[in-house]
């Protein structure tokens, strides 16, 4: 048989029960349009996330700590490389570190969390956590208005957006308004504070979705050095718990914290590409959860083709043996009902992906109008080619699968006795 | 011109297994036809005419014996082997026509040709050529319900045709027609056995169509009792 023919009859078969092709490929509608609209709302997702994760990481900054993070999770053995928590860097760490190629620049990280933070003529009290932001970082948070702090200098913010709202002002208002932070003490028994008053210089974007105040490093530092009470914290001599390397550039960035772990094996060196890579296989947890409810879809909308079918066999008993009887092979026949299994399965996605872009294009005007409009560049759902072909592909392997049996039996009827089928 | 050994059936044996019984629909048969014969299978229901006929035209195999068509042995051939000598060598005229109902006469005669990996346009132009020497050229674009018993059975005949066949196989081509319809065909078998030189074997158990071919071969119980020639075929159709 030609090709063109097969595709003719199957086609033509199809159309020729129409209500029945219509409910069977409803089924595989509903399924790729489940499976492409979660794919494309945690792709839409991921994206978001990553442009935030993005603009706390920089491409070429390495962080660097010593010992365990521990989420959670089981009782962890206590052994010479685990001590089972973070551990601070020693001058040891810092020289070593030091001498690694390609380092352009270390910065110590005097981030904490301060007892307050207070605006001017208020007696509203908030929660504060201060960092002091490594230059070459400063571009991943773009300021809506203002300038950003001197790094050597002092007595000036930047604070985010979220605080300019809390404090009652607009972000050009925020501007040479003065706040006030209150340290405390590391010790929880010691009740000695100190307060620091900063001038506003700056306020973050609004689409950062992040609480903080950017402080120069001098303040930070000397801020940090009361709440421990160690005046010589963040010089090499006593690193700090986290240093934030810059890289000459992003490939340079792997191997630098490559050769960081290999100095000791409690030195723990994370990248961009190692954050990513997190966020990634995350997501592709979510997203196999997510299109889970489009497989149950799927797999209910392949027994309907196989029914489908296997009533078209009954139906079609005469004609198949027709067809034997003038010249069919089994493999024509197999073919036949495969192809038609695959149209099936091919015009459901096609529909099923049309739909769902349909769909996650409306959830992208309405979310940019109302739940979504402070997030101007975030879109609920994203499709990428990949998730349009391959949800087509998917629905068109599962429906051939599906075929499989009604084909093998389509093929094998006797033609003696399908000729003399009632 | 005639080869004597044109189809040979050589102790052929089909049986049915029910239950713990046995049905022999054919139980041991031989014969010979040579090229361009008109044999008649005749026989009360049951005694395995249409049996015969689906082996030699390839529908189906025997479980002990053989048959040859041309010196090729259908008996343990391939799917494809088969496939492609009905396709090309035979043309089968059923009873019941077995037109496919959404299909033109025309499209329906085209049916083989589709298997034949012929072009449409070529396909349907056969088609109108076979349609014509069946003397129906005036109903190519009706469908079968729109067509009469002995217009249907002439169509499946052009289908059976259209493929130029050395052989056609017609298993009671007059049962569903009327006695003067079923005239009409048996003239129009005769005529392309006659013009065409193919080789026809038809099953009936209609003694007076089969008077009208040229060698009668009787089967009871899957067994030929009588095998003759019919020395007077031109005249008993006139009755
Ligand atoms: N698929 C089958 N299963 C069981 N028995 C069968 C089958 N096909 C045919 N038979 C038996 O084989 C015997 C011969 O059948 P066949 O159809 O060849 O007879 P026939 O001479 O063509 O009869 P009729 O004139 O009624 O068409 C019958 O007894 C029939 O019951
Ligand atoms: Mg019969």
């Amino acid at each position: 048989m030609r090709l063109s023919d097969i595709f003719g009859i199957a086609l033509s078969n199809l159309y020729k029960s129409k209500l029945r092709t219509v409910l069977t490929t409803l089924a595989v509608v509903i399924g790729a349009l489940l499976i492409a609209l979660m794919l494309s709302v945690s792709d839409g997702l991921k994206s978001f996330i990553t442009n935030q994760f993005g603009s706390y990481f920089h491409e070429q900054s390495i962080t660097v700590y010593k010992g365990n993070y521990s989420f959670g999770g089981g009782p962890q053995e206590i052994t010479e490389n685990n001590s089972g928590s973070t551990e601070p860097l020693t001058q040891e760490d810092f020289e070593n570190i030091a001498k690694i190629a390609n380092i352009e620049a270390i910065y110590f990280n005097p981030n904490f969390n301060a007892k307050s933070v207070q605006a001017q003529d208020s007696d509203r009290l908030f929660t504060a956590s201060t960092s002091c932001l490594p230059l070459h970082e400063q571009q991943l948070r773009p300021l809506s208005v203002g300038i950003y702090v001197d790094y050597e200098g002092s007595g000036q913010a930047v604070i985010s957006y979220s605080y300019a709202k809390v404090f009652g002002w607009s972000a050009s208002e925020a501007i040479g308004k003065t706040i006030t932070i209150t340290i405390g003490k590391m010790n929880p028994f010691s009740t000695d504070s100190k307060e620091y008053t900063f001038t506003v210089c700056g306020v973050l974007d609004e689409s950062l979705a992040m609480t903080s105040i950017f402080l120069s490093f001098p303040d930070a530092a000397d801020m940090g050095r009361f709440y421990a009470d160690t005046p010589n914290l963040y010089t090499e001599a006593m690193p700090g718990y986290i240093l934030t390397i810059k890289a000459n550039s992003a490939e340079d960035a792997k191997d630098i914290a490559l050769d960081i772990r290999t100095i000791d094996s409690k030195l723990n060196a994370m990248t961009y590409d190692d954050v990513m890579i997190q966020i990634n296989s995350a997501f592709n947890v979510i997203q196999i959860g997510l299109s889970s409810f489009g497989v149950i879809a799927l797999v209910v909308a392949a027994i309907g083709i196989i029914n489908t079918l296997i009533m078209a066999i009954y139906e079609r008993t005469r004609e198949i043996g027709i067809m034997k009887a003038t010249g069919a092979t089994k493999g024509d026949i197999r073919l036949l009902f495969t192809v038609e299994s695959a149209a099936i399965g091919f015009f459901g996605g096609v529909i099923g992906v049309g739909l769902a872009m349909t769909i996650g294009w409306l959830l992208n005007v309405i979310g940019a109008q109302t739940f979504l409009s402070a997030f101007p560049n975030f879109h609920l759902s994203v499709f990428t080619p990949l998730v349009v072909i391959g949800v087509i592909l998917l629905t068109t392997i599962i429906s051939i699968m599906a075929g499989i049996y009604p084909s093998n039996r389509a093929a094998s009827l006797d033609p003696v006795e399908a000729l003399r089928y009632e | 011109m005639q080869d004597q050994d044109f189809i040979i059936v050589n102790d052929v044996k089909r049986y049915y297994k029910i239950g713990d019984e046995i049905v022999h629909a054919l139980d041991g048969v031989s014969l010979k036809i040579p090229s361009g014969q008109f044999v008649a299978l005749l026989g009360p229901s049951g005694s395995g005419k249409s049996t015969l006929l689906n082996m030699i035209g390839g529908l189906d195999t025997p479980n002990e014996g053989h048959i040859t068509i041309s010196g090729q042995d259908l008996s343990e051939a391939s799917d494809k082997v088969l496939s492609s000598y009905r396709n090309s060598s035979v043309g089968f005229v059923f009873q019941a026509f077995n037109l496919l109902p959404s299909y033109t006469a025309q499209e329906n005669v085209a049916v083989p040709l589709i298997f034949s990996r012929m072009g449409k346009k070529e396909r349907l132009e056969r088609a109108k050529d076979a349609l014509e020497a069946v003397h129906m050229p005036h109903r190519m674009t009706h469908r079968p319900n729109e067509l009469s018993g002995g217009e249907r059975q002439r169509v499946s005949i052009a289908r059976a045709l259209v493929v130029n066949p050395k052989i056609i196989i017609a298993d009671e081509p007059t049962g569903s027609l009327d006695t003067k319809t079923g005239n009409h065909i048996m003239d129009l078998l005769q005529e392309l056995n006659e013009k065409k030189h193919i080789t026809l074997v038809i099953a009936t158990h209609d003694l007076s169509v089969a008077q009208r071919v040229q060698r009668i071969i009787r089967l009871t119980d899957g067994k030929i009792v009588e095998d003759y020639m019919n020395d007077n075929n031109q005249t008993v159709g006139a009755k």
